[in-house]
């Protein structure tokens, strides 16, 4: 019981911090209810050209997807910077690693908590794709429940990649740049900005590879009734890469621990 | 009696503080390279939605994939330019908050050319080579017979449409002196600049092409010169000679907006010391 709550006071950080920042969070809301109405409007031009679909997806599609991609990696794709690499170099790290509880069931607990705060978003996004008429409800009850196995699914693919990146930092200290190269190949190959059905088939075929699809684009896809080599598959496909990462990420931290740098420690 | 000697004029005294910059930003230089390189896959990313929308679609508009890159090139190396012109209004919002505005007003250079070299901005060199390259590359491939003067119509279009995101973002940073924040407007502006930046706007809504030629004027910092190069003028939504005159509207618009930003400086109350 002691460690249920301990992970869920971490939780309670992750979800109070960003909130002390009130102005640039409800920023965020604000530029992704832009971006939505702003895309579903691109996104109509772009297609007004176009009788018919284009790739098998319609206007509808597009512009539906382009509402809940964005939405979505809005909640989920949290910030790198947030858990241990500012911690690395502030020193922090040296009291997390004195903590009760591992450093990374506090830094997933942590980015949880992040997820948490930033759900607000999610009424947002999706309140804007109705407003806009971008959004349409998913064909049937058991199509929504897929939706929702499948995201949560994505929940633990991106947070155990923002861990995988923060680990990172152990290695590099600085991630100012490669920060910046690792948010644009996720906010790509993700299908965060573009759905995969529209890329060049070599593209789709290192997206594919890649675990960012499977934590935006693949519960997207399974919303429209377009999942990825059928519903088991790609939700199979999910699970592996949550069993991968977990996996990388517990050997990049047992390597990790022994060069820790605790500066001014 | 030494004589006085006449101050520098304002462009040196800007060219002189953007070296100082420069030489403090290199201190710390495989930071600036890993930033310069980051800036550049941050750009590539709106290159590549850009890139996958007209290999799925063929063209937008009846715009052909070259067409469409040659108005993403006009627009990224103006907006490279942008950076490292105005980068720094950001930071306008700390600046005024904290009080460093003070030492503006006390130092014998133009309180806006301190502003704006205030740092040298790094990403914008990783903005530039990017710019440099696609412009390149698209202006050769794009359907275009260059003689001197298309060039140097070009050359004009690029820094107008540095003017032109310049100016809007001058004048929203102007406000800070009165409402003490101005990124999240900032914000707003930017994410229109990019979303809608690369397209040719013909294609949207005439309501909203309109918005983004005489509210927020996007249109002159990219798809107007374009079409104007392109020789497709027929397909503007504003008279010709407008599109034809998209360089000078950004050198009067910057003028108004470094004006503005002159009045609003006025309303500067210090946070006290």
């Amino acid at each position: 019981m002691t460690l249920v709550r301990q992970v869920l006071s971490q939780v309670r950080i992750g979800c109070l911090t960003p909130w002390a920042y009130r102005a640039s969070m409800l920023l965020s809301f604000l530029v992704l209810a832009l971006q939505v109405a702003l895309f579903s409007v691109v996104w109509r031009a772009i297609y007004a050209g176009h009788s018919g679909p284009v790739a098998g997806v319609d206007v509808d599609t597009a512009v539906g997807y382009a509402v809940l991609s964005l939405t979505v990696a809005t909640v989920l794709n949290t910030s790198p910077y947030s858990s241990i690499e500012s911690r690395v170099r502030d020193g922090l790290i040296g009291v997390d690693l004195t903590r009760p509880i591992g450093l990374l069931t506090q830094s997933l607990a942590v980015q949880a908590g992040y997820v948490v705060a930033t759900l607000p978003a999610a009424a947002v996004g999706l309140g804007t794709g109705l407003a806009v008429r971008g959004l349409a409800p998913p064909p049937d009850v058991s199509d929504t429940v897929r939706f929702a196995v499948s995201l949560l699914l994505a929940f633990g693919v991106s947070q155990l990649i923002t861990l995988l990146m923060s680990l990172t930092s152990f290695w590099t200290l600085e991630v100012g740049g490669v920060g910046m190269a690792f948010f644009v190949v996720r906010t790509f190959m993700s299908g965060a900005v573009v759905p995969l059905w529209f890329m060049p088939d070599w593209l789709q075929a290192i997206a594919v590879a890649l675990p960012f699809q499977a934590s935006t684009y693949t519960p997207i896809a399974v919303y429209f009734g377009r999942p990825p080599g059928g519903f088991v598959s790609a939700v199979g496909l999910q699970a592996l890469w949550i069993v991968i990462l977990t996996g990388l990420c517990l050997w990049l931290w047992s390597r990790a621990k022994h060069r820790v740098v605790v500066q001014g420690g | 009696m030494a004589e006085l000697t006449k101050p520098p004029s304002a462009m040196r005294q800007y060219a002189i503080l953007l070296r100082v910059g420069l030489a403090s930003a290199m201190q710390y230089r495989a930071d600036f390279v890993m930033t310069a390189v980051g800036a550049i896959c941050y750009e590539a990313v709106s290159l590549a939605f850009v890139g996958v929308i007209v290999y799925a679609f063929g063209s937008i508009g009846g715009w052909s994939l070259v067409e469409v890159a040659f108005v993403y090139g006009i627009r990224s190396m103006g907006h490279a330019l942008h950076g490292i012109l105005s980068g720094q209004l950001w930071t306008a919002d700390g600046v005024v908050r904290r009080g460093e505005f003070d030492r503006y007003l006390l130092r014998p250079v133009n309180p806006l050319i301190q502003l704006l070299a205030r740092r040298f901005q790094v990403t914008a060199v990783g903005d530039i080579v990017f710019g440099a390259v696609v412009l390149a590359v698209t202006a050769v491939a794009a359907p275009i017979s260059w003689s001197l003067a298309s060039v140097v119509f070009l050359i004009a279009a690029v820094i107008g449409s540095a003017l032109v995101e310049s100016a809007v973002m001058l004048a929203i940073a102007s406000l800070t002196f009165r409402l003490l924040a101005s990124s999240p407007i900032l914000s707003v502006a930017d994410t229109v600049f990019v979303t809608f930046g690369p397209y040719p706007l013909s294609v949207l809504p005439r309501t909203v092409a309109h918005l983004l030629t005489f509210v927020l004027p996007l249109a002159y910092a990219a798809f107007f010169p374009a079409a104007v190069l392109l020789d497709r003028t027929t397909e503007l939504f504003v008279p010709t000679w407008l599109a034809f005159a998209s360089p000078v509207v950004g050198l009067l618009l910057y003028a108004a907006a470094v004006l503005f930003f002159h009045r609003q400086m006025r309303h500067y109350s210090s946070p006290g010391h």
